[in-house]
């Protein structure tokens, strides 16, 4: 530029480096003269800001890559979310408190969840309702979830968008066995399992937006179960549904003012193998639980809060000298008296053990975070803090989340009653369908897809004990062994010619000491 | 007091105030508004809890007063170094030939241009037709985002290979701008794809999750290069008259608003970009309405983002500042919409008024400071803010984004690549596959 | 016309494919990424790729320190001396004189017939928006002139004037009658903006996609790449320069029909802007479960006639009694200049 008559607009106040230093070109930025081929030195803030700006871009973004990748998404407590955490991600674990609706325009789908301090509405994208659908893991009612999400807060209503189905966990609401004649309107929303042997498939005309229809029926009765094309498609075996022995979990709906059960999808449809388990008629505490157990999510766990000794203390144990201690008890509850209405008093629970008893409280905000209730005669196991009233201590519960159901099976109520027993020679064809008692030594198991066969042997001879794990608790199965003089209460029926004895749900074993 | 003195207080005092802080440089009006936000729900179960008519014209008045002034730092405080930038923006060509004055007031003409179209044109028709655009648009804003980002992405022109003989070596003098450019797009994106979906910005500020990347992408690289900056600023001259016309300012307008409009209207679009698409679809050779259209955009940009949410029957959110606004209010029908176009009105006439002022006052700063010192100033304040708000993780982010921001200006491409930030990702999940991406990542 | 023209034009061709509209909605962008990449594509084939690596007999390069007028006067015609006596197709590269970042030694060439003499004119600095930059007009008042071999026929007026960016190539062509045509930009539209290429790729992308994705995904491939590659070439005929439509079939550029010189506003911003209506109003068609309704005709009146009209009104009014010039492109360098100041 020296030759210039006059310097141009702004160059009279530039560095010298926008020239070539043998030439004295105009070359700018570059660091080698286009004209000339001599090299352009750059000062060196201009070169490390060049460099930084290369390490920053490529190692440094690596590094913040790892730094994320490695980063524990935080749980966050849905009444505890701020406006400020608007855009972020956080991991809800709860309940899901309706089943996922999707969007008439197909383009995704909703569901609400709720933790106990609040409740929020989540979005899935299509893409991802396809892929939890194809997986069954489309949240119902009742289900236990856990999921990472990203927040969207407004002042009208807050909703959370689900960032990834592998970070989603769920775990299915137990849906009570309930026979065929006993379901009723009654049971509209919940979630049920029915068993029983498929008459016919009946599809939809063509063209038509009607669902498919199965017929099934067990001992009590007969009912229909609906489902459309694509819940039909996912169905295995489908081609030998047909007199097929199946089980399924579907929900309980209405139509035009009648029953309606709805199979939401077909793998939750399975064949089996063999006729199912009669379903067993429950106590009034176990039916309670059952209730419970349709709406709300099996028991969380206990490990969060204050570390507490691991094992629980019985009702006994606890005395006035533990006064503010934290304390587990556990013992059966004798009675639940809830609040009189208009009044602030707090439920009162009794827990007992043998003799002793023990006097537990707790507010109604803590009563509705409590999965399952309290019911008479169930089991079970609350921590507290020990307080002293009239000389006498009572636990004081603080949380919902630590009252938890060990066992809904009445202490009056014996497992099998002995003195019913049989010889296993008096068992014959003409009883098949009926229930037995029966004592005697187990012989060798053998395993079944889904259970354990036992032969039976008494004084008189021997019969197949078989037990399916679906409806014989895991604690009783497992006191069962080669050798063992066991009692046993279970439904005649036969198997290839030969009788057995199909245990029937519940602690229908046992061993005798 | 009666609602209206409240709501012209408000809105005055919000324009004035954020009039002021424009012309700081490196300071974003949503970096502002969002400490503000945090006061207001401080307070919002107290005595001293602020009513919606108060924060709402003021806000609109923060947006409005940014909007117009903050081109006196943009134009005014950054000396383009020809020995280390590639290109000399628009603004900057004002400064380096003394007219930084003209360059500034001409924004600012068009910026009030823009208001007077954003309230008499866009805002009766707003509400009448943007729905109709909604029902139609639902479902493909994925796409429209996809093909910006084509556009934006092959039209870049190559600032080399224009000497010497043909071959491999002419070609890969072409290109290395345009694969800085594309270095610098994917890594934004890549920056994008973490903090949409495992941001280490703590959650409880998460709201402010994006800035740190924003201040390193565009506000840090300002400041630096200013620091380093071996050009001085030319003597200034003030201009007595601006000469244009009504002519140019009709198709400043055009130009401008079709820029603005598109980024207000589309999500993740900024006035960049929009500004971008405006100006290849008008083609407008007068530099003067390049100037002024530049104001027209980022005025309807801004504050036409944040008008979408007052729009009867719209509840569209665009923008910082209408998100921050929606965490704290829900607007109700043409009551506050109207409010808002009162506001807007009030706080561009007031803005405009203290153009002149600031920009006379900001000239004579910059005679007696050097320019390089309050660029350091400038990034301290910005450090400060970035640390106070999200931490220490928060300023490795802005670090990080600082590397990629500095790409494009020091190896020759457009700034534009750099949001790709929000651009790629956001594409990505929208079309659906961005759980797929992140999968391959390892970040879902 | 502009590469954002020809991309939009892309994309609302595309959006005439239902399939397109379709995939969309399922959250496919592909056939709209597809349409408005290959509408632009002709153009970034040839400036992004091909001009590099086209070979050139001659390099005028001015010196920015010295720019001597005569240096190039006199190259120019050492070129056409070379055309005349090697009776073959030889390609002159006028090289830009850059002074700045903002700044370019703009130059002039003239041919004149009739004195059978080549005149270059150094003009005025100019910035990167080819504004010239006040005061610097007259830096270099000499005219140097050259005499040359043999006419120089150009096909339009072409005031070859050289400024920001990259230099123009001229092609000069030996003529039976000892004439040379000038090409301008011989490289640009040589193959690239032709019908036939525009097929074969949307056959080789179809190929592709058979392998990958079947039948239904291979065919609206190929129709989406070659009509909207297509539609490229057909508004290209519409300027001055023409394209080798039919490329390899036909060897030389068909002239274009004139109608509009490629950097226009007007023409520009209503291809954009239709080709933006056409697209709402396709997706409009494709939208279930709509709640509004409208025509076509509807839309054009509130999406164009109305406002075109408020804008016309508006600005007749504002320009009452003014003479107001706006800069016309020229007929040749126009599209150049219009991709090179679009960077």
């Amino acid at each position: 530029m020296t030759e210039m008559k006059e310097a141009l607009p702004g160059h009279e106040t530039q560095s010298h480096e926008m020239n070539c230093p043998k030439c004295g070109r105009f070359v700018g930025a570059v660091t080698k003269c286009p004209y000339c081929g001599s090299k352009v030195e750059k000062r060196m803030s201009l070169i490390g800001l060049r460099w930084a700006a290369i390490l920053l871009a490529t190692i440094g973004l690596f590094l913040l890559f790892l730094m994320a990748k490695h980063r524990d998404v935080p749980v966050v407590m849905l009444g505890n979310i701020q406006p400020t955490m608007n855009f972020g991600q956080i991991r809800v674990i709860g309940q899901v408190e309706t089943d996922a609706r999707p969007f008439r325009t197909g383009t995704g789908m909703s569901f609400n969840v709720s933790d106990g301090t609040g409740k929020i509405i989540v979005f899935v994208s299509k893409k991802q309702m396809d892929a939890l659908t194809e997986s069954n893991l489309v949240p119902k009612a009742g289900d236990a979830i856990d999921f990472v999400g990203s927040l969207n807060i407004s002042d009208e209503q807050s909703s959370m968008r689900l960032l990834s189905v592998k970070e989603l966990h769920l775990t299915r609401a137990p849906a009570a066995a309930v026979r065929l004649a006993d379901v009723t309107t009654a049971m509209k929303g919940t979630a049920i399992t029915i068993a029983g042997k498929v008459l016919d498939v009946f599809p939809p005309p063509a063209d038509s937006k009607r669902p498919y229809a199965l017929k099934i029926k067990d001992d009590s009765g007969e009912q229909t179960i609906n489902f459309w094309q694509a819940e039909y498609d996912q169905i295995a075996d489908k081609d030998m549904l047909n007199g097929a022995w199946v089980r399924a979990r579907v929900e309980v709906s209405t139509y035009q003012n009648k029953l309606q059960l709805k199979l939401g999808s077909g793998l939750d449809l399975e064949v089996l193998e063999e006729p199912p388990a009669a379903v067993e008629t429950k106590t009034p505490a176990q039916k309670a639980a059952a209730a419970y157990r349709q709406e709300t999510a099996p028991p969380r766990d206990f490990s969060r809060g204050r570390s507490v000794p691991a094992t629980s203390l019985s009702v006994g144990a606890v005395t006035v000298d533990q006064a503010g201690q934290t304390v587990r008890v556990r013992g059966r509850v004798e009675s639940v008296s809830p609040p009189q209405e208009g009044t602030r008093q707090p439920y009162a629970v009794m827990l007992a053990d043998g003799e002793a008893s023990l006097r537990v409280s707790y507010w109604s905000n803590v009563n509705e975070v409590i999965t399952v209730k309290p019911t008479p005669g169930a089991l079970f196991e609350m921590e507290g803090v020990v307080e002293v009233y009239r000389d006498k201590p009572q636990l004081k519960v603080q949380s919902g989340y630590k009252v938890r159901l060990v066992d809904d099976t009445p202490a009056s109520a014996p497992a099998v009653d002995i003195t019913q027993a049989v010889a296993v020679s008096s068992i014959a064809l003409a009883d098949k369908g009926q229930v037995r008692v029966v004592r005697g030594t187990l012989g060798a198991p053998r395993a079944l897809r889904g259970g354990v066969v036992y032969p039976l042997t008494d004084e008189t001879g021997t019969i197949d004990l078989v037990l399916w794990e679906s409806i014989i608790p895991g604690e009783v199965l497992g006191a069962l062994e080669e050798g063992a003089q066991i009692a046993a209460t279970g439904e005649v029926g036969e198997y290839e010619g030969q009788l057995q004895l199909k245990a029937v749900p519940g602690y229908s074993a046992m061993v005798i000491p | 007091m009666s609602p209206f003195w409240i709501v012209l207080l408000s809105v005055s005092a919000g324009t004035v105030l954020s009039s002021v802080l424009a012309c700081l440089p490196g300071l974003h009006v949503y970096n502002v508004m969002g400490a503000m936000v945090l006061g207001i729900l401080a307070l919002e179960e107290t005595a001293f809890a602020i009513p919606s008519d108060v924060f709402l014209p003021a806000m609109t008045g923060m947006i409005v007063g940014w909007a117009m002034l903050n081109t006196i730092p943009a134009v005014l405080l950054g000396t383009p170094d020809e020995s280390a930038m590639f290109t000399v923006l628009p603004g900057q060509k004002y400064l380096m030939a003394g007219r930084g004055f003209e360059g500034t007031m001409i924004t600012a003409v068009g910026g009030l241009a823009g208001a007077f179209f954003l309230v008499c044109v866009v805002a009766p028709c707003a509400p009448r037709y943007l729905p109709v655009s909604q029902q139609v648009l639902k479902g493909h804003m994925h796409w429209v985002l996809w093909i910006i980002i084509t556009f934006m992405l092959m039209s870049e022109w190559p600032k080399g290979g224009n000497r010497g003989v043909a071959g491999w070596a002419k070609f890969y003098d072409a290109w290395k701008t345009l694969l800085a450019g594309l270095a610098t797009f994917f890594l934004a994106g890549m920056l994008g794809f973490i903090l949409l979906t495992r941001s280490p910005v703590s959650h409880e500020v998460a709201f402010q999750n994006i800035m740190p990347a924003f201040v390193g992408l565009f506000a840090i690289p300002w400041c630096l290069l200013n620091m380093i900056s071996a050009a001085d600023v030319p003597k200034q001259k003030p201009a007595k008259s601006l000469a244009i016309n009504g002519d140019v300012i009709l198709r400043s307008v055009w130009s401008g608003g079709l820029g603005g409009g598109i980024a207000a209207y589309f999500p993740i679009v900024t006035g960049g970009v929009g500004g971008m698409l405006a100006g290849h679809a008008t083609a407008q050779r007068d530099e003067r309405i390049f100037i002024m259209g530049q104001g027209v955009s980022k005025f309807i940009y801004y504050v036409g983002a944040f008008m979408l949410l007052f729009v009867p029957g719209l509840n569209l959110t665009r923008g910082g500042g209408a998100w921050m606004i929606k965490a704290l209010y829900t607007p109700a029908g043409k009551t506050d919409y109207y409010m808002i176009l009162g506001s807007i009105a009030v706080a561009s006439a007031i803005s405009y008024l203290m153009m002149e002022p600031l920009t006379r006052v900001v000239l004579r700063f910059i005679d007696r400071y050097n320019y390089r010192h309050v660029s350091t100033v400038a990034l301290a304040i910005i450090i400060v803010m970035v640390v106070a708000v999200t931490g220490w993780t928060g300023l490795f982010i802005a670090l990080v984004g600082t590397g990629i921001g500095l790409l494009p200006v020091l190896f020759g491409s457009r700034r534009l690549n750099s949001l790709g930030i929000l651009l790629l990702p956001i594409a990505c999940n929208m079309s659906g596959f961005g759980e797929v991406i992140t999968g391959w990542l390892g970040l879902t | 016309m502009k590469g954002f023209s020809h991309f939009m034009s892309g994309v609302a061709v595309a959006s005439f494919g239902p399939w397109a509209i379709e995939a969309a909605r399922n959250g496919n962008p592909l056939f709209f990424i597809l349409g408005g990449a290959c509408g632009i594509l002709p153009d970034t084939i040839d400036f992004k790729f091909y001009r590099f690596f086209y070979k050139h007999d001659v390099y005028v390069e001015p010196d920015p320190q010295a720019p001597d007028p005569q240096y190039v006067a006199d190259e120019v015609a050492r070129t056409i001396a070379l055309a005349v006596d090697e009776k073959r197709y030889i390609r002159l590269k006028l090289s830009s004189v850059r002074l700045g970042a903002d700044f370019w030694q703009q130059y002039a060439v003239t041919f004149d017939n009739d004195k059978l003499e080549v005149a270059v004119k150094f003009g005025p600095v100019v910035n990167t928006g080819q504004v010239p930059v006040e005061g610097t007009e007259n830096r270099y008042p000499t005219v140097a002139r050259a005499k040359i071999k043999a006419k120089v026929i150009q096909t339009y007026d072409a005031a070859l004037k050289v400024d920001i960016f990259d230099g123009p190539t001229i092609g000069f062509n030996p003529l039976p009658n000892g004439d040379l045509d000038l090409e301008f930009l011989p490289w640009h539209r040589e193959w690239s903006h032709s019908l036939t290429v525009g097929a074969i790729l949307g056959v080789l992308v179809g190929a592709v996609a058979w392998l990958a994705s079947g039948w239904a995904m291979a065919w609206q491939c190929f129709v989406t790449i070659a009509a909207c590659y297509g539609v490229h070439v057909v508004e290209d005929q519409l300027g001055h320069m023409g394209s080798n439509i039919f490329y390899p079939i036909t060897k030389l550029r068909t002239p274009g029909l004139h109608w509009m010189h490629s950097g226009d506003g007007l023409p520009n911003f209503l291809t954009v802007w239709i080709s933006c209506l056409l697209i709402f109003w396709n997706l409009y068609r494709g939208q279930p479960n709509m709640t509004y309704h409208f025509t076509f005709l509807h839309l054009m009146m509130v999406g164009l006639v109305v406002p075109g009209l408020a804008f016309g009104a508006l600005r007749w009014l504002l320009n009452r009694g003014q003479r107001v010039e706006v800069a016309a492109g020229d007929d040749a360098d126009d599209e150049w200049n219009e991709s090179k100041a679009a960077g």
